[in-house]
């Protein structure tokens, strides 16, 4: 059928017109009550929290202090860290925060935020996975160790992948958000067993070395708790902007389905 | 009928089907043999480190086999709409999982055990020694296993690539139970005995009175239309 | 690779996971957006017929 066509071939007329500037991340997303009052303050939470970020780099390279054992290679501690931190408390704890609201209150809402928050997540924890290594390889000798704290954080990574996978298999709606909260809950309450177990494993092979909280330096300290902060900040503009796309995302699917019934 | 008749009367209709049928039993079964046969060619019988090696082998066969016995579960009831059946039933939604739950159990710790036995003649294992703490182990490593298993299989019902989804909703969130399980075998296998592998033993209590917890509480929610 | 090396190298994967993540964002919100565009336009068409 005509419409089907002019529907699902991209670049067909007109879309190639950029409207008003919306290649910013949804900056022109009216149409919502209070969408502008949202918009100003999503935006602004973007700027702060760029150049919080572009900030922590700067004190990461140049302020902080060369630290005498490990040389300029510990640097990457003050965004491996906050990622990892990042990871752990806000981004999967609302995970699990949002899954409970959602099997309480059966508002989709939950469920949105839920599965931002994983993906955001998720990105971090791959983050912490990759400088981690990067960083374990000029110290020790070896990319992986088998560290409690970073093979947790493998571990981690696999269940939040999984709750995602969970998420792609089904079909959105209230079934999906059902099954991924209760996923969502026994993942979250499984970390600290997970945690535990592998640093009971570990302490009985002591050929790991973990001293990397050995007397921080006040200055070092001072841009760790900043690169902290500036990380909370992106993580919380990433989750509203990912959280509004998906906004946008049914929207579109609403209107598809509105078309199709004509 | 009270609450434990009617899980039981669930789990009981489980295990005469399956053993009237007797599909899924021997395939789960050879299945288990064969990861450890597979393991063996990996590595060197003779070496001097395969008491470090033996409890691996074995826990790896144990989650692959118990992998397939959950899969049978669910993938039953839904190929016949048992499953409408059960949940028209005017039963707490919790018996029906206690009822899985039962039988994936069951299933599952004697698989282990019949394993366990082709395990010890290909390693030389000391059976009558080494039986008793098996025995513990297994049946608290398998409560834990079932218990989230029995929840990710009802969780994973509907979906296309099931088995695979299954594996990897698992696995993950087994990572303490296969630790704990290797350990305590290891010590077991060993000749250090239960008691030196208290800790683990404690993680698997634990580990299984959370879930189960847990798992009660959201099954509602998994199966509720 | 010197310790400087993998300095860069760490920085480097941070930046390029968090850009990737953000560029596929954005791509999905130009996506979303036209297709947004292209149904208003068809829903409004219809509705005139």
């Amino acid at each position: 059928m005509a419409n089907e066509q002019t529907l699902t071939r991209p670049g067909s007329a007109g879309s190639g017109r950029n409207v008003g500037g919306t290649l910013d991340l949804g900056l022109a997303d009216a149409g919502k009550a209070g969408g502008d009052r949202w918009s100003v303050v999503v935006n602004l939470l973007g700027v702060l929290s760029v150049v919080a970020v572009l900030a922590a780099l700067y004190g990461a390279l140049i302020w902080a202090p060369r630290e005498a054992q490990m040389g300029d290679i510990q640097r990457i501690f003050y965004f491996h860290v906050p990622s990892a931190w990042v990871a752990m408390g806000p981004a999967f704890t609302m995970v699990f925060a949002c899954c409970i609201a959602y099997l309480v209150k059966k508002d989709l809402r939950y469920d949105r935020i839920a599965a931002a928050s994983a993906e955001i997540g998720v990105m971090f924890t791959t983050i912490t996975l990759i400088t981690g290594p990067i960083w374990a390889r000029p110290i020790w000798g070896a990319y992986w160790t088998w560290d409690p704290r970073l093979t947790t954080t493998l571990v981690l990574w696999f269940i939040y992948v999984a709750y995602l996978m969970l998420r792609s298999a089904t079909p959105s709606g209230h079934r999906r958000a059902r099954l991924s909260a209760v996923f969502g809950i026994v993942g979250y309450v499984d970390v600290p067993i997970v945690f535990m177990s592998i640093r009971w494993w570990r302490t009985i092979h002591p050929d790991v070395l973990t001293g990397q909280d050995s007397g921080l330096d006040p200055s070092m300290r001072a841009v760790l708790f900043f690169a902290l902060g500036a990380f909370t900040l992106l993580y919380a503009y990433l989750l509203a902007v990912r959280v509004r796309q998906d906004g946008l995302a049914m929207r579109v699917e609403r209107l598809r389905h509105l078309l199709q019934q004509r | 009928m009270g609450f434990l008749a009617q899980a039981w009367a669930i789990a009981w209709k489980d295990i005469v089907g399956e053993l009237r049928t007797r599909e899924m039993v021997f395939s789960m079964l050879l299945f288990g043999f064969l990861v450890i046969l597979i393991f063996n060619f990996g590595i060197e019988p003779g070496m001097t480190e395969i008491n470090l090696v033996k409890p691996g082998v074995l826990w790896a066969a144990f989650a692959f086999a118990g992998i397939l016995g959950l899969n049978r579960s669910f993938a039953a009831e839904k190929e016949n709409d048992c499953l409408q059946g059960l949940l028209l039933c005017p039963v707490d939604r919790s018996v029906i999982y206690l009822g899985k739950l039962a039988g994936n159990f069951i299933f599952i710790a004697a698989m282990s055990l019949f394993v366990f036995f082709f395990f010890s003649i290909l390693y030389n294992v000391n059976i009558a020694a080494a039986l008793l703490p098996m025995l513990a182990i297994i049946a608290l490593a398998t409560l834990g296993f079932s218990a989230i298993g029995t929840l990710f299989s009802a969780v994973s019902v509907g979906i296309k690539t099931r088995d695979v989804i299954l594996a990897i909703l698992l696995f993950p969130v087994m990572v303490p139970v296969i630790l704990a399980a290797a350990k305590s075998s290891g010590s077991v296998l060993d000749g250090r005995g239960l008691a030196a592998a208290g800790t683990w033993l404690g993680l698997l209590v634990v580990y299984d009175l959370v879930f189960l917890a847990i798992s009660i509480m959201t099954f509602d929610y998994v199966v509720e239309e | 690779m010197d310790g400087i090396g993998f300095l860069f190298a760490g920085f480097a994967a941070f930046w390029l996971l968090l850009g990737g993540y953000v560029v596929t964002l954005g791509w999905r919100q130009v996506g979303l957006k036209r297709q947004m565009e292209r149904l208003e336009r068809e829903l409004s068409r219809v509705g005139e017929s």
